[in-house]
């Protein structure tokens, strides 16, 4: 590995470290302290099964990275042709890796 | 989270567009309304209103009241309240030409009572699987959220638990319980066919063909002076959820 991609590598991963840390403190505020705390928010975390993430908190999650990331990140195409069952089978990890590639590209 | 006061009420609304719709465009506006009780904006939100915003549109969807994130005032639950809040909040938003409707069930028929009264409001509708209103149509709204309490009615509601389950049951019982809605379907009129004539816009329906509904469409294909049905065969009631891929193909026909 040469060391620009080895810096690639490493921006990559700090990018995709800093998307988590946003969206993990977003989504403490969106199903509240007492009941996060009790998680451990990590890439592998299923908004369904682990959060218990209701729609409407899927919306207000929603709601607030585009506030944060704005146009930057196309939550349209992200939800794109999903079924709902779909959407609630997400994984943390998959939202943070889909924003991490809308800001590189950015 | 949005909020806008309209009617008197906060209402919770969550806008898919990046300017003001308000804004000298020709861009159109599409305003999603949702079910009773068992329902709010997500249901909308996560299946079509990105579509929409997608092929450009300003895209509006709201909680309606005691729904949701909206709040849930005691009284004013009839189908005349739903289009006086819809008004004022198309109205407070400052959407200025004519709308789109997108309204499923309960959200169907607010859909067809708000193009009976502002004509020139509306633009165009698309109801899934509206509630129509024939003889004893709140009668059966309510008999349909009594078996709705149960689960039996929606899978999606038997495989919750926990927390979600107590948040929908939380907005159920305060519903039934804390609210006139259920006396307030149970006294609602069926429309005359002078209120249907009034609904200039076109008007698209679909049904299920193993919806308990598809009857009554019969009636809109009788009185709506503009009207186009479509069935899917083998849906139901809930297609918005079970078919959405289907629904959302019919929202791009529609809306192009």
């Amino acid at each position: 590995m040469s060391s620009t991609e080895l810096t690639d590598v490493v921006g990559d991963y700090a990018a995709e470290s800093a998307v988590l840390t946003t969206v993990r403190h977003m989504l403490v505020e969106v199903i509240g302290e007492d009941y996060a705390l009790a998680v451990d928010i990590d890439m592998d975390t299923s908004f369904n099964r682990d959060l218990e993430l209701e729609s409407i908190e899927f919306v207000t999650l929603s709601a607030k990275l585009r506030e944060h990331y704005g146009n930057t990140v196309n939550f349209a195409a992200f939800l794109g042709d999903k079924e709902v069952a779909e959407v609630a089978e997400l994984t943390v990890g998959e939202l943070v890796t889909y924003i991490s590639g809308c800001v590189a590209r950015d | 989270m949005t909020e806008v006061h309209a009617n008197n009420l906060r209402f919770h609304v969550q806008r898919l567009s990046n300017s003001d719709p308000g804004s000298a465009d020709d861009r159109p506006t599409v305003l999603f309304l949702h079910g009773l009780v068992v329902d709010n904006l997500s249901s909308l939100y996560l299946t079509l209103a990105t579509t929409t915003a997608d092929l450009g549109a300003h895209t509006i969807c709201y909680d309606q009241r005691g729904h949701g994130r909206s709040e849930r005032p005691a009284t004013g639950y009839t189908l005349n309240d739903s289009v006086a809040d819809l008004s004022a909040l198309i109205t407070a938003l400052d959407v200025r030409g004519p709308v789109h409707l997108v309204g499923n069930s309960y959200g169907g028929l607010l859909a067809l009572a708000y193009a009976a009264e502002h004509p020139d409001r509306a633009a165009g509708l698309l109801l899934i699987e509206p509630v129509v209103p024939s003889e004893g149509w709140g009668d059966r709204v309510v008999e349909t959220l009594s078996i709705a309490r149960t689960g039996a009615y929606d899978d999606r509601l038997r495989h919750l638990k926990g927390r979600k389950w107590d948040n929908l049951t939380k907005q159920f019982l305060g519903l039934f319980h804390e609210t006139s809605l259920l006396a307030d379907m149970a006294a609602e009129r069926p429309f005359t066919p002078e209120r249907f004539a009034a609904v200039e816009a076109p008007v698209h329906a679909l049904f299920g063909s193993e919806s308990d509904l598809l009857p009554d469409a019969s009636l809109l294909q009788k009185h709506l002076p503009h009207f186009e049905l479509t069935v899917l065969e083998g849906q139901s009631h809930m297609m918005l959820t079970q078919a959405s891929g289907q629904v959302r193909e019919q929202l791009r026909t529609w809306l192009s």
